[in-house]
This record gives C-alpha cells, sequence and structure tokens, in this order.
C-alpha cells in the first residue's frame, strides 16, 4: 500500500538521485545572477518576499511571455514570425513615402500584401486576429490596385504592430481596428457585413454593461 | 527560492519526497530475489512561475503560456542542479 501510494506521488515529479549532505548544506547567502542558459537575467533571493511587490508600468513583450518557441505551436510561432515581417515592410513603406519614393514603397506594400495569405492560415490563434486579417486582405483587393496613400499605411502599421504584441484578440476587440481601417476608406465595401459588425458591437457592449 | 526579472518571477520549493519507492525492472535485470527493490530517495519541486510586468488579455493564451512555460521550467530546474 504504501510502495503504491509512493509511486503514485513520486511519478508526478521530477525524479533525481539525492545526495543527502547537498540538501543539508546551507545555500549561497548572496543573491546569484542567472545568466548561463536564460534568455535574460534576474537574481535570486532566498528568503521570502518582503515588503511590497514591485509591479511595472510596461507590459510584458510578446518575446519574453512566450519565451520557449520550441515548445509553442505551429501557427503562433509563425504568425508572430509573419506579424514581424509585415511591421518591417510597412516600416519601410512609411519610410519610403517620407523620402518620396513611390517604387520602393508600393514594393514593400507588395511584399506586405504577400503576407496576408500566410497569416489568414494561422487563424486558428483565434476569431479576431482571423477577421482582422481578414478585413485587411479584402480591403486591399477592393482597392483594385490603387496604391495605399499615407494615412493608410500608418494605420496598417500600427494595427499589425498591435497585433504582434497582443496576438489573441477576440471578435469583438478586432471589430475596433475594423473601424479604424473604415475611417481610413480601407473597408471590406460590403454594407451587410459592415451593418452585422456594428450590430454586435452594440449587443456586446450591451451585454458587457449587463 | 524567489527568481525575479523584470517581467517574469518563479517561487521555487524544494522538498525531499519521503518514504522510498520501488521500481519495476525487467526480468532479465532480475538478478537477485529483490532485485526489483531499487531504492531511490526524489525530490520534489514546486514552481509558482508568474509575470509581474503587466500583461493584456490580448496577450494571454493560456494554451502557449502552459507549454511554453513548463518547458522554460524543466530548462531552469535542469541547470539548477548541475549548477
Amino acid at each position: 500500500m504504501d510502495s503504491k501510494l509512493g509511486r503514485s506521488e513520486i511519478t508526478s515529479a521530477e525524479l533525481v538521485d539525492v545526495n543527502t549532505t547537498s540538501i543539508a548544506s546551507p545555500p549561497e547567502p548572496d543573491p546569484i545572477m542567472f545568466s548561463r542558459e536564460a534568455t535574460f537575467t534576474g537574481s535570486i533571493s532566498l528568503s521570502d518576499f518582503q515588503g511590497q511587490r514591485r509591479v511595472g508600468t510596461k507590459p510584458i513583450s510578446i518575446d519574453v511571455l512566450y519565451q520557449a518557441r520550441e515548445a509553442g505551436s505551429r501557427n503562433f510561432n509563425r504568425a508572430i514570425e509573419l506579424l514581424g515581417l509585415a511591421s518591417e515592410s510597412l516600416s519601410e513603406a512609411r519610410d519610403a513615402i517620407g523620402a518620396n519614393d513611390k517604387v520602393a514603397c508600393a514594393s514593400e506594400v507588395m511584399r506586405f500584401e504577400q503576407l496576408l495569405q500566410p497569416l489568414f492560415e494561422c487563424r486558428e490563434i483565434g476569431d479576431g486576429f482571423a477577421n482582422v486579417i481578414n478585413t485587411i486582405h479584402m480591403a486591399i483587393a477592393n482597392r483594385k490596385g490603387e496604391p495605399l496613400t499615407f494615412e493608410q499605411i500608418n494605420t496598417l502599421w500600427r494595427i499589425v504592430r498591435t497585433v504582434l504584441s497582443g496576438p489573441f484578440l477576440n471578435f469583438s476587440e478586432s471589430l475596433v481596428f475594423v473601424r479604424d481601417l473604415s475611417k481610413v476608406g480601407l473597408s471590406l465595401n460590403n454594407s451587410f457585413f459592415q451593418e452585422w459588425a456594428s450590430e454586435s458591437s452594440t449587443v456586446g457592449t450591451e451585454q458587457s454593461v449587463r | 527560492m524567489r527568481w525575479e526579472s523584470s517581467d517574469v518571477g518563479a517561487l521555487l520549493h524544494v522538498v525531499p519526497a519521503p518514504g522510498t519507492m520501488a521500481l519495476g525492472m525487467p526480468d532479465v535485470l532480475k538478478i537477485e530475489e529483490d532485485a526489483e527493490k531499487k531504492y531511490k530517495s526524489a525530490i520534489v519541486f514546486d514552481v509558482d512561475y508568474y509575470t509581474i510586468a503587466p500583461t493584456y488579455r490580448t496577450q494571454w493564451s493560456s494554451q502557449e503560456w502552459i507549454a511554453q512555460s513548463s518547458h522554460v521550467i524543466k530548462k531552469g530546474i535542469r541547470s539548477l542542479l548541475k549548477q
């Protein structure tokens, strides 16, 4: 009975050979810098935390929050990588417009457009993510080859960067971006969808208030 | 033992597991009568892994967080044991 109990307890834990003297030996009193395999450094304290916990004001980076990409899902890893490339392309496009280089700008926008299809393939991340990517894709397609304005590129750049820092949007949250795109003339051009989206948004807000 | 950076932290409790355990062994290795009673000691690691910096809801996926954090914790424990 005891051996069964012991076995069931221990199999759920990390098993290692123990040298009893190493357990009994007192730990180092000074904080240790922990930089051997970690991607960033911090300090170890061996006593219980005293005093008020410090809380930063800057939001956590997605790279720090999810730092073991090798253990992450394929769609998440791919989406983050593609959003990074998209942000880079749009940033280059903004710079090109600033330098009045329309060819370079169009080239970067085309590079961005090529990323939209593979980004949409990562839609398992969430409905909001899929909605934002789909809206951008359709809105650009609806322009039928007309070049994007600086304001439109700027809005796309801002949205892509926001989605990059927080890709797990729900559908209601994604409608904010859809509206932002619509304000700068990037919309699905489909009155039925727009009406339905605005109604869903209104209903969602009312429900959250209740 | 508590470890903290400016963004994330971990609280680690290390406890020696009580008692002993018997490991099942293949028959070919049972040279002696009680050969299957292989006594081992164990350490239980209880890890609280948490964020310190503010985290937006849109940044949070429990599925991704658990998968990736458990990987980080396992790596960290191995590194700690080597030291």
